[in-house]
């Protein structure tokens, strides 16, 4: 699908983002704790490739239980920011049901097309997310 | 197609085009090995687990459409790390990407950096320091150089290295 804002997703709409623990986990040396990878938030470097999302407001328009879906078949944490917080960095979001995913979304840079979110995006969706399921001992950097 | 056997055991299929007589291309397809340096590092035997894990993951690990990531990246990013090791700092963290890419990364010594390997001599490197919030971006190719430096900011300070070994 080709990039495109949607106008039915409101800015206050909370965005979800899962997060695997054995993958996107890493130690942080500095805090002696454990830290979410600003690789999380990357899209994908194929073709109109975006980070992909989740809407929880389609969910709940269709009743179903959202910490339940996020963390199916595959467990994982999540995290949830304002799909304002991707705006303000002039990324754009934009529905794409999937097979299995009725729900799936992206998230991605205006054309044209680059590979990768500059420091200054990663770090702003990163500081703006909280955890919706969350990752016990886990921390979601704010530098 | 024959490969070099490497201390490695992941596997991926891959799809291997050839031109068969009458000018048409047709589809094979064989398994492939990711290949380490033979001469590695302490961080490459370290990684190396870790390396089979991020290039055999299933599709959908990330609870989407992600791959695992590619062995061309890998490859690379083994051979990179080769190259700029240091005894001193201990192994990075490696995080696959959705989309087959990689990112090596460390948060130690007052720094967090991390090298998202997007493909072969396609490299970014970011380098924050906390104590001035300063951080620097290096696009790179096959020149680490500077990189190399930027690992070697992350050695302990003597007297901190004792202390951990007393």
């Amino acid at each position: 699908m080709d990039p495109y804002d949607e106008a039915d997703i409101a800015n206050d709409a909370p965005i979800i983002r899962r997060v695997n623990p054995d993958q996107h986990v890493v130690p942080d040396h500095n805090t002696g704790r454990e830290r979410i990878s600003s690789k999380l938030f990357s899209p994908s470097s194929e073709p109109n490739g975006g980070m992909s999302v989740d809407f929880p407001h389609l969910m709940d328009r269709d009743g179903v239980d959202v910490a339940d879906f996020v963390t199916t078949p595959v467990f994982s944490g999540s995290v949830s920011f304002p799909a304002s917080a991707a705006r303000e960095q002039d990324l754009w979001i934009g529905y794409e049901p999937i097979d299995g995913n009725p729900y799936h979304g992206e998230v991605w840079r205006p054309p044209p097309p680059t590979h990768r979110f500059t420091n200054t995006q990663k770090k702003a969706l990163m500081q703006a997310s909280e955890w919706f399921v969350e990752l016990d001992g886990v921390d979601i950097p704010d530098t | 197609m024959n490969r070099r056997l490497t201390n490695t055991s992941a596997f991926q299929r891959e799809r291997v085009f050839e031109v068969i007589q009458g000018g048409q291309t047709g589809e094979t397809v064989a398994f492939g090995r990711l290949e380490v340096p033979s001469n590695c590092s302490h961080w490459l035997i370290s990684l190396s687990d870790r390396f089979d894990e991020i290039t055999s993951l299933p599709r959908g690990w990330d609870g989407y459409q992600g791959r695992p990531v590619s062995f061309s990246c890998a490859t690379f990013a083994a051979n990179l790390l080769e190259t700029v090791c240091v005894d001193m700092v201990p192994a990075p963290s490696i995080v696959p990407g959705s989309d087959g890419t990689l990112q090596i990364e460390w948060h130690l010594g007052g720094f967090d950096l991390e090298i998202d390997v997007l493909g072969a001599n396609n490299v970014v490197a970011t380098r924050f320091r906390h104590a001035d919030e300063e951080e620097e971006t290096l696009k790179l190719a096959n020149d680490f150089s500077q990189l190399a430096d930027w690992i070697d900011d992350l050695v302990p300070p003597p007297e901190v290295a004792q202390a951990a070994n007393a």
